[in-house]
Parts: C-alpha cells; structure tokens; sequence
C-alpha cells in the first residue's frame, strides 16, 4: 500500500514535472536591442538560480555583460529574401538540439524567440516578457521621418518641448538632454531593425499570420505605469539598477526649489511692488509732500506737483531700476513656467505618439473658472466677455449670472491605453497565451530586472508563479 | 482744500502677506528623519509679527493666444488645455527676524475639477516625487510626499528673510491718498516725462509706461481706487507682450487679494502658432493675525 502510494506521487511528480524531473533545465535569456530599447537580463538569471533555489543552464549566457548573441540588423526574417540569414539561425547552434528548453525573452529577443520557436524543435515553452508582439509605435515614433536626412517624430516632438523651454537654461538635470541623447541613439540604429519592430511590418506580420501565433505554450507578461514619466524612464534606461532615480530625484528637486523660488521670492517681489515698490514709495513721498505743506495751510497743486515732480526726477534712476526687477522677475517666473511645461508637452506628446496605434479614451471635464460666487472676480470675468464697453445693462446682467451661478470651461480630457512607456499593453498582447500577467508600476526596462520584493505584480513573483508550475508543467523549473 | 493729510494705511497692506510661500534657496539634502509643525491653526506666538492661513488653488495650462488657431494644435498641446490644478492649505508665520514658520498642505479644495486618471497632460513627476506637504521651521523647509518621505530640503536665503523683514516693516506703514490727490500725483508722473493715460476699457485705470533705451516697453495699470498696481505688461523691442501679470483684489477695508494670473507666450514651431503659458492663483478663506 505504502509502496503504491510512493508509485502514485512519483508518476504524479513525472506527470506534472515532464522531461527534467532528474535534473536541471536548458534555458535561454534573450533581450532586445541592448544599447537603446532593452536593459537586458544582467544578473535576473543569476538571481533566479542563486537567490530563488532554481535549477536551470543558461545557454546564451546572456548575464555576461555586453554580450549579445544574435545580431538585431538581421532582424526576424526577411520576407521578401527567406533564405538570408536572420537573428533567430543565429540562436540554433545553441540550442544544439536539446530539448525542453524554455525560452525567455524581453522586447525585440521575444520576436527572435518566436521565430525560433518556428525553427527549432529544442523549445518546448516561451515566457515573452514586453515583447512587441503586435510591433511597436515607438519603433516607428523614434524612426518615422520622410526623408533619411530629416527629424524624425520623436526628435521634432522633443524640439517642440525645446522650443517651449525657449533656448534658456532649465534646472531639470539635464532630462531632456538624456532624452535627446536616447531619441538620436535610436534614430541612428539601424533602421531596418526598426522597420521590423514597427507596427504593421512584413515581419510582424509574418510573425502573426504565416505561421500563426506559436504552437508551443506561451506566457505574456505585460508591464505598464500608470502614470508615465519619461524622467522615470530614463532613470531606467541609464542606470545600471533600473529601480534607481537618480534623474528623477534631482529633477524633483529642482523644480521643487524652482517652484519655491517662484511661489515665494518671485512672487512676493511681484506683489510688494503692486503696492510698495517704486509706486508705494511714489505714495508714501507724495504723501508727505501734502503732509509738508498742509502744516502750513492749504497748499496749491502747483507746489505739491512741483514737489513731487522733484522727487520723480531725483527718483528716476532707482524707479527704472525697480521697474528692470520686476521685468527680470517676471522673466525668472516664465521661465520656470516653461521649463515645468516643456516636460509635460514632451510626455504629453509621446503618449499621443505612442497611443498611434491603440486607444485613447477621450472624456469631458467642467473645470470651474471661478473658485466661487465672488462679486470682484465676476466683474472681472464679465469684463472679459465683451470688447469694448458693452452697455451697463449688459454687463450688470453678466455679473448678476455670474453671481448666481460660477461659469465653468469643459474641457476635453484624453485618458491613453496602458502603456510601458514604450509600448501598449495591446502591442505587448499575443492571443493564445496559456498565461498572461501583468508586471505593475513596470517601466520598459525595468520589465527585466528583479525588484526588491516579490510581491503580485513584480517579475520576480511572475517568474515565481511560471518556475513553480502554477501556469502548467511546460514554464516549471526544478528546484535545486 | 485740495490736499487732505494723508492717511496711514495698514490692514489693506496686509494682502502682501498671502503669498509668502516658503522662504527659501534649496539644496539637495539627505535627511534621515522629518520635521514637523509644531504649531496648529494661527494663534501668534510671540516671536511672530503675522500669523497667516488661507487656501489657494493653482492651475497650469496652455492655450493658444488667439482661440481661433486651437485648430492647428497637436494632440499633445490640446491635452495641455486641461489645467494642471493643486490646491494647497497655507498656515504661516512670519516672525519679527524675517524667518518664517509654518505647513503648507496639498489638498482637493472644492470647486477643484476631479479628473479621470491616469490623463495625458497631467503632472510630470511620479505621486513619489510630488509634495504633499512642506513644512518650515527654523529657516528651513522641508517637503514630504504622500507617505511621508522627504522630498527636499530647503534653507531660507538671507535675501528672503530680507523680504519677509520688509513686509513686515510695510505692513504697519502706508499710504492712502483721496481720489484728487492720487490724480494729482499721476500728473506728478506725467510731467516727469513717464507715458501716463487713462485705460481705454476702464477709466478707473491708469496706464503708467516706460520704454528702455533698447525699444522695450513696460506698461504698469494702476487702479485708482484701490492705489495699488493691478497688473504689468512687458513687451519686447518688436512690441510684443512677453509677460502678463495681474492682481484682483476684492474691493473693501481692507481689500483682500483673491488671484493672481500670469502668463507667457511661445511660438511653437511645428505649427506657428503662439501659444500662451499660464499660471492663475485663487485664494479664500484668507485670515490674518497681526502683532506689530
């Protein structure tokens, strides 16, 4: 009976453990286009082994760093040339016809993968991990121009955001420098790699229609924020630990001491001179001049004028001086205004970019022009409403509606599909998934690294999820 | 008589004081632990001259110039149209030395529009990175976020403290004049050589300019009733504004500010279209407590 039992649990174990119940698992990581879009694996295999107890070779070996084992400009496969040689032949010499490799790839190695999914009998299961399944807008945003010699979209997006900063100097840590740096990197890479990354290329759909979606079981992981921040992002790309912010920190920072400087020193220079500045001091002297004069009976406009005068023009020099502040304040305060905005037009102008291709949900807002019923600021707005003098009748009405009841503005408001940053989570979708999991508050490149925790929705909880067997035998890895 | 003696003015300096944000020249800090106000509400100890609590509403946006070009805009700088709002809840104090004590408190104030999220055109920075409150204490302030991390850091600049110490000079000092007097004192400018003439729109408006010896031009608008400056325009040398800035105040003993807007304007280069970067702030429930 007892022996039974043992039998039962041993089939049970080579029932749910097939092919490597006995030993380690063949494994290959492969990662995208290294030096611009992916960060690649670095130490998550060693990780994986190391830290989590799983057992498997990595047959690319893709932790050494720089290395690279296919080359991206043979791209997928070339459908008009099917015989050259692609990225994913590249890969079969090192599946040296074993089996049951589980192949997991990130971004562009995940089309590669697939590819040699179709090739190669070695793999037996894929996790694709923000794969451009679908192809990618970005791709095509970062190297859509109409001429090899002109901008393309990403780069004319980022001088749009530029040209609000309007050529001054903008305390943001360089931000949309690292970017341009990151947009003209991928827009001198080979552009035929990008070409088949694009949405809708002869490689993707070649991919996705002839042959279908891959035969063997695949795991989709998805990552997303959900609130993209491209400083976020290039924290992400450019350092080596893509949790880091050190782009992001010292941004906050800055603005932070930007926006002080501006809601404080700025605009308390601005409203002491509404009242005191060169036009208080004109004021109180003006007043005294009167005092002066009154203490010996009733003074004439003439002398008080002359008085005054003679102050104006003794004045002259300090008011100019006063009148050069305020217009360095006033710059000063655009200037901060510009630089807080030219980040949000860059990010609002690369979701739309990105969003091309997806959905972007569009709602309605009243957004309140008046904080409340304020006789001051509806005479105000009624001012506004009419060129020229309108007739007291006219304007009284304004105000009296105004009174009772605020005006509102609608304005549009645009809501974007779920996005990593640089793709959407439909371009990272692939129908047939035996698993689908979403990496939470995952940037693109972070979708590869380990996060400190492994709670629901991090890559270690989904490599977890897959190494344990919970999404089916063929993504389960030993234990050592 | 046409000169009466004129009159001291106080509380309607005051208004002075609502914008005293944090005083302050930050530094990249690392702290270990974060301060806390030890003060609620706005009673005044004594070492502060002024006690101040109001709530203020801030929006961002951009709209083209002229409406009519909104056609011509990319998606991106349409989504930008949708204000950017933060409301905050101010308490502060500033003391006879020119430093400043005091919370300031991000907050949905009513009247604030509430969104969908997450939005294209909202704010840049993660909720990690945005202040949720900022505390000042000792000629310091500190900012946290929603969980209660240190932002930044930021000492008081003397050149601040310099500031404060003159509001708080100002505020028991001032000058009312009678409507005579104050036209008088405008002609004052006028003969001086200074360009003075009365706003098209309103009459209770005096456009006080001056021009630089480079063709670019300042225009100050006076308000006659209320004497003080209600807004100042800065144009460029090809006469083109560059910077708007403008005061409203609720009339009355003692008038109370109640926004402020400002604005400045790009040409984007993509569609040609001006477009103007604006600032508007909305304050309410303004109290104050004087010790001068």
């Amino acid at each position: 009976m007892k022996n039974n039992k043992l039998l039962n649990t041993f089939a049970l174990t080579l029932l749910l453990l097939p092919g490597w119940a006995l030993g380690q698992r063949n494994t290959i990581w492969l990662d995208g286009v290294r030096t611009t879009t992916s960060k690649g694996w670095q130490g998550t295999p060693n990780s994986m082994r190391d830290f989590y107890n799983y057992d498997f070779v990595d047959l690319v070996s893709t932790n050494s760093s720089g290395s690279q084992e296919y080359d991206v400009i043979l791209g997928v496969r070339d459908s008009d040339m099917p015989t050259s040689p692609t990225a994913a032949m590249q890969m079969e010499p090192m599946l040296d016809n074993r089996s049951n490799v589980l192949g997991i790839a990130h971004d562009f190695g995940g089309l590669v993968l697939r590819e040699l999914a179709n090739r190669d009998n070695s793999l037996s299961a894929m996790i694709l991990d923000g794969v451009p399944n679908q192809g990618s807008s970005a791709v095509k945003l970062a190297t859509d121009a109409d001429n090899p010699v002109d901008k393309t979209s990403a780069q004319l997006i980022l001088e749009n955001a530029q040209s609000v900063q309007a050529m001054q100097d903008c305390d943001d840590c360089n931000a949309l420098g690292i970017f341009e740096t990151w947009i003209n990197a991928l827009s001198t890479t080979s552009i035929d790699v990008f070409d088949q990354m694009a949405n809708e290329s002869s490689q993707i759909t070649y991919l996705n229609d002839n042959p279908p979606p891959p035969e063997i079981p695949f795991a989709i992981l998805w990552g997303s924020v959900e609130e993209l921040s491209l400083m976020s992002l290039m924290d992400s790309r450019t350092s080596n630990n893509p949790w880091s912010t050190p782009i992001t920190t010292c941004a906050a920072e800055a603005m932070e001491r930007a926006r002080k400087d501006y809601e404080t020193d700025l605009e308390i220079l601005g409203l002491i001179s509404t009242v005191s500045g060169f036009f208080g001091r004109a004021l109180s002297a003006f007043g005294e001049i009167v005092g002066e004069f009154a203490g010996g009976g009733t003074p004439s406009p003439g002398t008080v004028l002359s008085a005054f005068g003679d102050w104006v023009v003794a004045e002259r020099s300090a008011i100019i001086e006063d009148i050069e502040a305020q217009r360095e304040a006033d710059q000063e305060l655009a200037r901060i205004l510009r630089c807080e905005l030219s980040h949000q037009l860059l990010a609002s102008e690369w979701q739309f970019g990105l969003i091309k291709y997806g959905t972007v949900e569009v709602g309605t807002e009243e957004v309140p022009l008046l904080p409340e019923a304020s006789q001051a600021l509806c005479i105000q707005y009624c001012q506004e409403q009419f060129t020229g003098f309108p007739g007291l009748s006219v304007f009284g009405n304004c105000v009296e509606d105004c009174m009772d009841d605020p005006p509102t503005q609608t304005v549009t408001v645009y809501l974007p599909e779920e996005n990593d940053g640089l793709l959407l989570k439909s371009e990272q979708m692939l129908d047939g998934a035996a698993f689908v999991y979403h990496l939470e508050e995952h940037n693109h490149f972070q979708e590869t690294a380990l996060s400190g925790q492994s709670s629901e929705g991090t890559l270690n909880h989904a490599l977890q999820e897959l190494f344990d067997g919970t999404a089916g035998p063929a993504f389960a890895v030993p234990k050592q | 008589m046409y000169f009466s003696k004129y009159s001291r003015r106080t509380a309607h300096l005051l208004v002075l004081a609502f914008l005293l944000g944090i005083a302050v020249s930050c530094q990249k800090d690392h702290l270990s632990g974060g301060a806390d106000s030890k003060r609620s509400g706005t009673e005044l100890p004594e070492s502060a001259a002024i006690a101040i609590s109001y709530d203020v509403i801030v929006s961002t946006f951009l709209i083209p110039e002229n409406p009519d070009d909104a056609e011509l805009l990319s998606p991106g700088e349409r989504a930008l149209a949708s204000p950017i709002v933060e409301g905050s809840r101010v308490k502060q104090f500033i003391n006879r030395d020119g430093t400043i004590d005091g919370e300031i408190q991000r907050m949905d104030l009513e009247g604030m529009p509430r969104y969908p999220e997450p939005r294209i055109g909202g704010l840049v920075m993660p909720k990690k990175y945005q202040p949720q409150r900022i505390v000042i204490e000792g000629g310091a302030s500190t900012s946290f976020n929603a969980e209660g991390e240190i932002i930044s850091h930021c000492f008081q600049g003397a050149e601040t403290a310099m500031y404060f110490q003159r509001i708080a000079d100002e505020l028991s000092e001032g000058t009312m004049l009678s409507g005579e007097e104050f036209d008088y004192m405008i002609e004052g400018f006028d003969e001086a050589g200074f360009d003075v003439s009365v706003n098209s729109q309103d009459n209770n408006i005096v456009e006080l300019a001056h021009e630089f010896e480079d063709a670019r031009r300042t225009v100050f608008y006076l308000d006659k009733t209320q004497q003080r400056i209600r807004a100042r325009a800065h144009y460029d040398a090809e006469g083109q504004l560059e910077t708007l800035s403008e005061y409203v105040f609720e009339p009355g003993e003692p008038a109370v500010l109640t926004a402020h807007r400002f604005v400045t304007f790009y040409d984007a280069p993509r569609n040609g279209v001006r477009m103007g970067v604006w600032k508007t702030a909305q304050f309410r429930n303004f109290e104050l407590e004087k010790n001068l």
